[in-house]
Formats: structure tokens, C-alpha cells, sequence
């Protein structure tokens, strides 16, 4: 049984602070991976790239998952995973400031779990950052790993 | 698409139509003229024919009565010769069968002359070799009648005795110095050679003339027909009724033998007779019917050359408007480059190059249109994108502002101030603000670009549930409210509930302060049209500012009086913008206000 851990893909490096800050603060103590950019986030998934020779059977229990990324977007990202039979049932949350109706839509038809809109005021930024923690990593059963 | 629209199949085309219309038309005026023309000849003629026998008969019955007197005149002046009183008054008349031979033969208006007895024997006769002297003829109406009055008198005709032929007697008595009868002088006056002389006078065509001796209901004296003579009048017309009552006149009338007469009649002056000029109907207005005929032809000839040539023109004039309709049809139907070539040079030349222009302009516009739309395309897109970068760009940063002032706030809270903490508070309320109000902008840019649908919305079951959730939200608020029932519009339901929603929010928002608030959502008609309106006693506000309303973020009160950032109304108005509406408000401070809107 590998060590639970969160794979946060997300550009913005100050989000990236305060989300890891948020997260700790609430002793959500699991390895958190952060991958800048939608390349590397799929490098680290499927082993390739700079990753390459990682354990790909080695997945995160959720990825949080922005949709405005360099490279690659969150959406490509979001279909790429879920075209692979390895991480076809792997838990997405779309963590992202977009409440484009147009956003919401794909990503629910890509698959995503779920769709969670980062507000402007921190302190309920920070609710929902410890809320998807305790929520995806204690109380959400994850799926059995089928390979 | 279907280039080419198969030709219709009228039941009557244009040319058809219009042919028929002047064939019916050429018709009816020809036989109204006809019939008019007609008419009117046909009155004038018979007038004519009427007035014109009256003036032959006149003068036939003046002509007769001359000579009859004339011959009586000399028949008087014969009896009184010397030589005839001494015979008869000596009662030897035989003496005078000399006198009275020489007398026929230069009298020819005389079949014969006799003289007679007081016992009406005839004694002697003009006529050579009379087979009659010696006889009686006692019996003759003239005989009695000159017996009685003892007065030269003209009786009624009869067919003589002496010659056989028919004659007018004239009887005129010899009387002596004491005034006794002593003998008479009779002649019989020839109506043969009276007949020829009225009946061959030329009357006009298919005239004819007919004397008539009046006594005893009518025996005819003059005729065409000289076997007819002194029979009697037959089946009497009215012309024959007033002869006989004394009248002269014309008239139109049906004879015996049943066809229509004109007939001019007149009594003959100082005799007992009456004359007719007769001209059958028929051959009266033959030329009216000759002229009826001959008009018909005309009118039936015009209609065919009208018809041949109005088909012709209608040809040469509908040809190129079929050829418009086609050149039409074809622009219809998406060949813009189509033009008709008409070579008239007339009007509908004109209208071909017209076309031809009208269709250059409209793949004009088309093409401009198209370019539009592209832009419009284009610049919705980049709206899409700016949209898209505001809501996702512009929030990052402020998010880092406000999570940051929070970090320091939290971790360095040993290390500030009350003021400093103060200040990071307000970069984070600031923050958040901002962050509102982008989100606001994100509202109206969404409103204005959302895909509306057409739909039959009802507006008083919406304001009801948008009141209920008022109210579900506000329980301490006292409102009535007051929502016309079976409101509806067509329009796009969700949009309108959002319209609803802002306008009934203000609502109740502007009237929060008072302890009870009355809010109405109604309808009333303007010029034909439904205008809505929502109602409050609220605030209200000074109609001076009533113009700055509907710009996002304009308030026209502190946000300490009344929270919001102001894009309501410019949401609101947005709304009824995309379905075609104007939108204004009424409102006074401290009375209320009044929003009202069309939605068309």
C-alpha cells in the first residue's frame, strides 16, 4: 500500500503557496506533487518525459486540476487521462477561477468528479482548499486500482 | 436549394385576362350604344313616319274634299241650268238625255248622271244605252234623304245600278217657284277615278292610303286593293275608333291583320269621310334594323381586332414581365449574378435595367452583410476571450492580494500594528470587492452574449416565485405584494427571470427602511402595446438622475444606505434590449419608483 498523495496542477505560483499552506495548516500531511504545467502533469502520470521511469502504477488519490495552463490546457489533460485505461477512473477535481458555463460543461462531459471555483476571498478559498482535502483523501473511497 | 421553382400553371393568365376584359368591355359598350342608338333612331323614324302620315293624309283629305265639292259644285250648277228646271218643271225630262250625255263626257269625275221623278223613276241618263230608265229607285238612301230635306245631299256610296260601278251619289232636287220637289239630278261620282287619284298619290315606300266613308261604321271608298271598295271597315283599330269620334291624329297601332301600323288620320273637311295613311311598322324601321345589323357586324369585328391586337400588345408587354418574374425567382433562390436582359425601350425597359440595378445593390448588401457578420462573429469572439481572460486572469492576482494580506495578517500578526493590521484589512476588502465586481461585469457580458430562445413565458408565475424567494430570504420584511394575474411575453424565460429577479430585488431592497412596503408588478396598454412595470413605495430618487440609471455600476445612493454595485438595472435593461423593448423609470424620493418596460 503506497502513501496517499495529491497531484496539484496548477501554473500560478501563488496559488500554488497558498494552496499548500491552506492544506498543511489543516494537517493534511499526505505528499502533495505540483506540477506547473499541463506537459508535466501528464509526463508525471504516464512516466514519460522528465519522469520517465517513474512507477506508473503509482497514482494520486485526486489530482486538482487547473484549466488554464501553459502547454497543454486542463481540459487536454482532463481527455488525455481519461483515454488511458490506467487513469480512466482516477478522482479529477477542476480547481480553476473560470465560471464560464462553456468550462463547467466540458469538463463534466471530459469526465471531471467534480468543479470547484477558486473565490477571490481567501478565507473561503481556503474553506474549499481544506474542504476537497479532508474530503477526497479521508472521507471519498477511491477507486480499486484495476492493473 | 431548389434552383429553379417549376412555372405556376394559372387558371387564367395575364394575357387571357386582360383580353377578355376589353372583349368584355368592347361588348358591353357596343351594345349599350347599340341598344341607346337604337332606340333613339327607332323612336325618331316612327316619330317621323307618325308626323308625316298625319301630313299626307291632311292633304290627301284636302285634296278629296276639293274635288268632291268642285264636282258637286258643277253638278249643282248643272241642275240649275234653265233647259234642266223648264224640263223638269214641265215634267220632260226625257228631253234632256242630250244635255245629260254631253254632260258625262266632259264631266270625267262622273260615272253618270240621271235625272228622276218625283217617285224616283228614272226618267233619263247620261249613261249611253241605260238599261235602267223606268225603273224605281225609290229605295236609295239618297232618294229619301233628298225627298225628306229637299237638300242637295251625298249618299252613302253605293255600286250604281245604271253603270254597275261603285259611285258617290249626289242628289240634288229641282224645286219649283213654291219650293215643290218636281224632279231630281243625281250624279253618280266615280270613286274609281277618286280611288286612283288618292291612292296613287306617292306616299313613300310601303305607304299606302285608305278613305273611308264614315256613316253605317265605315265603308271603304279609297283603297290599294279596288275590290275592297265600298266594302265595309274591318276589324277596327283605334285609328278607324277616333276617325269615326271626329279626331285627327297619329298613332302607332295593331291592325287586323295583327303587325303593328303608323298611321296618320284625319277627317276630310265638309264630308262625312276620313282618311288614313298607313306604313307598317316593319318597313318603317327596316332601315333601323339594316343599320342594328350592320352595327353588330362593327361591334363584333372591333372585338376581334381589339382582341388580336390587345393580345399582341398584352404579349409584347407580358413576355418581358415573365421574364422579370424568372430573373426574380432566380435572385430569390440564391443566383445573385442572374440580370435580365430586356431590350425594350420603353417603361419596361426601364424596369428591367431598374432590376438589374436593384439586384446589383442587393448582392451588394448581401456581401455587405456577409462581411458584417463576420465581424460581428469576429468581435464576438474576442468579447468571448476578453470574458474568459477577466474572469480567469484578473481574479488571480486579486486572489494572491487577498491571500497574502491573510498570510501576513496570520503570521505576522506579532509584528504588526493595529494600523497596519487596519490597512491589510482594507487591501483585502478592496480585494474582494473587486473581485465582486468583475464578477458583475462577468453577469452582464454573459447576459449579453447567452443564446435566447423564443418562448411563451409566463411573467406572473415568475414575479410570484421570485417574490416567494424574496420573501423566503427576508422574513422580517413587511411587504404586500401585488401581482397582476396571466401575465405572459414571449421571450426567453431565463433571461426574463433574471430581469425579474433584479427588478424585484431593487424592490424590496429601496424599501427595507420603511416598516411596511406595497411592491406591484402589473401591466398596461400604451399605443396598443403592453408595457410591464414594477412598483414600489420605496426610496425612490430624484428623476434629475433618472438617466445615469442604467449604466453598469452607477448608484444613486451610498452603498451604506442600500448595498449593490449597481449593474442590476444595466442587466435589466440589457435583457430588454436582446428582445427588442425600452425600458424607463418614474419615480419620486421617498415615493417609490416605477420601472417600466416593453418586450416586443
Amino acid at each position: 500500500m503506497k502513501n496517499k498523495f495529491i497531484l496539484l496542477v496548477e501554473d500560478n505560483p501563488d496559488d500554488v503557496e497558498l494552496i499548500l499552506r491552506t492544506l498543511k495548516k489543516n494537517s493534511i500531511a499526505n505528499e502533495i506533487v505540483v506540477a506547473r504545467d499541463g506537459v508535466e502533469a501528464v509526463d508525471f502520470l504516464f512516466a514519460t518525459g522528465s519522469y520517465a521511469g517513474r512507477d506508473v502504477s503509482n497514482l494520486p488519490t485526486v489530482i486538482l486540476l487547473d484549466l488554464k495552463l501553459p502547454k497543454i490546457d486542463g481540459l487536454e489533460v482532463l481527455r488525455r487521462i481519461r483515454n488511458d485505461e490506467r487513469t480512466k477512473l482516477l478522482p479529477i477535481v477542476i480547481l480553476t477561477s473560470s465560471r464560464e458555463d462553456n468550462d463547467m460543461i466540458t469538463s463534466y462531459k471530459l469526465g471531471a468528479n467534480s468543479y470547484v471555483r477558486k473565490p477571490v476571498d481567501f478565507t473561503q478559498f481556503s474553506e474549499a482548499t481544506k474542504a476537497l482535502g479532508l474530503f477526497w483523501l479521508i472521507w471519498n473511497e477511491p477507486p480499486p486500482i484495476i492493473l | 436549394m431548389d434552383v429553379r421553382t417549376p412555372h405556376k400553371r394559372y387558371r387564367l393568365g395575364l394575357v387571357t385576362q386582360l383580353i377578355i376584359l376589353v372583349a368584355i368591355v368592347t361588348m358591353v359598350i357596343g351594345g349599350i350604344l347599340g341598344i341607346v342608338l337604337t332606340n333613339t333612331s327607332a323612336n325618331t323614324l316612327k316619330q317621323d313616319v307618325l308626323r308625316n302620315n298625319l301630313a299626307q293624309a291632311d292633304l290627301a283629305a284636302q285634296f278629296a274634299s276639293n274635288y268632291v265639292k268642285a264636282v258637286q259644285a258643277s253638278a249643282r250648277s248643272f241642275a240649275s241650268r234653265p233647259s234642266v228646271v223648264q224640263a223638269e218643271l214641265a215634267d220632260t225630262p226625257e228631253k234632256l238625255q242630250l244635255e245629260l250625255s254631253q254632260y258625262l263626257q266632259i264631266q270625267v269625275a262622273l260615272d253618270s248622271i240621271s235625272v228622276y221623278d218625283t217617285q224616283g223613276i228614272q226618267r233619263a241618263s247620261g249613261v249611253t244605252n241605260a238599261t235602267t230608265i223606268g225603273q224605281s229607285f225609290a229605295d236609295r238612301e239618297w232618294f229619301q234623304q233628298a225627298v225628306a230635306t229637299l237638300q242637295p245631299y251625298g249618299g252613302i256610296p253605293v255600286k250604281s245600278r245604271t253603270t254597275g260601278k261603285p259611285v258617290f251619289p249626289y242628289v240634288v232636287p229641282i224645286l219649283d217657284e213654291q219650293g215643290q220637289l218636281r224632279g231630281l239630278v243625281t250624279c253618280g261620282i266615280s270613286l274609281g277615278t277618286l280611288s286612283d287619284a288618292i291612292v296613287n298619290i306617292n306616299y313613300g315606300a310601303g305607304t299606302r292610303a285608305s278613305l273611308n266613308d264614315l256613316r253605317g261604321g265605315g265603308i271603304i271608298i279609297a283603297h290599294v286593293d279596288p275590290a275592297r271598295i265600298l266594302t265595309a271597315v274591318s276589324g277596327k283599330n283605334e285609328a278607324i275608333t277616333r276617325l269615326l269620334a271626329g279626331e285627327r291624329g297619329a298613332i302607332e297601332t295593331r291592325s287586323s291583320g295583327g303587325e303593328m301600323d303608323l298611321i296618320g288620320f284625319t277627317p276630310v273637311p265638309d264630308l262625312p269621310w276620313g282618311i288614313m295613311v298607313i306604313t307598317p311598322r316593319s318597313t318603317a324601321l327596316a332601315p333601323i334594323n339594316s343599320m342594328i345589323l350592320k352595327s353588330t357586324l362593327i361591334t363584333l369585328i372591333s372585338i376581334l381586332v381589339v382582341g388580336f391586337l390587345g393580345g399582341f400588345f398584352m404579349l409584347r408587354i407580358t413576355r418581358p414581365l415573365l421574364k422579370l418574374r424568372d430573373a426574380a425567382r432566380k435572385l430569390a433562390t440564391g443566383e445573385s449574378g442572374y440580370r435580365v436582359r430586356l431590350t425594350q425601350r420603353n417603361e419596361i425597359g426601364e424596369l428591367g435595367n431598374e432590376f438589374n440595378r436593384m439586384a446589383d445593390a442587393l448582392t451588394e448588401k448581401e456581401l455587405q452583410l456577409h462581411n458584417r457578420a463576420l465581424q460581428l462573429e469576429q468581435s464576438n469572439q474576442e468579447l468571448e476571450a476578453f470574458a474568459y481572460s477577466v474572469s480567469h486572469d484578473l481574479r488571480a492576482p486579486l486572489r494572491s492580494i487577498d491571500g497574502f494580506s491573510q498570510v501576513l495578517l496570520e503570521d505576522y500578526n506579532d509584528k504588526l500594528d493595529a494600523a497596519g493590521k487596519n490597512y491589510l484589512q482594507r487591501v483585502r476588502a478592496a480585494a474582494q470587492r473587486m473581485g465582486e465586481l468583475i464578477d458583475d461585469l462577468l453577469m452582464l457580458s454573459r447576459v449579453t452574449r447567452y443564446e435566447m430562445k423564443q418562448e411563451k413565458v409566463d411573467l406572473s408565475a415568475l414575479a410570484g416565485e421570485v417574490t416567494n424567494e424574496l420573501q423566503k430570504a427576508q422574513p422580517e420584511l413587511k411587504v404586500t405584494s401585488v401581482i397582476s394575474g396571466s401575465l405572459t411575453a414571449n421571450g426567453d424565460a431565463h433571461l426574463l427571470r433574471i430581469a425579474l429577479t433584479n427588478l424585484l430585488d431593487n424592490a424590496w431592497k429601496f424599501t427595507g427602511k420603511h416598516p411596511d412596503a406595497r411592491i406591484e408588478f402589473g401591466a398596461t396598454q400604451k399605443d396598443g402595446q403592453t408595457v410591464y412595470f414594477v412598483r414600489d413605495d420605496g426610496a425612490g430618487f430624484d428623476m434629475e438622475y433618472a438617466d445615469k440609471l442604467f449604466a453598469p455600476f452607477q448608484r444613486l445612493h451610498t452603498a451604506s444606505e442600500f448595498p449593490g454595485s449597481g449593474i442590476g438595472l444595466a442587466i435589466v435593461q440589457r435583457i430588454v434590449h436582446r428582445h427588442g423593448g425600452k425600458i424607463w423609470v418614474e419615480s419620486e424620493v421617498e415615493k417609490g419608483a416605477t420601472v417600466y418596460f416593453t418586450l416586443d
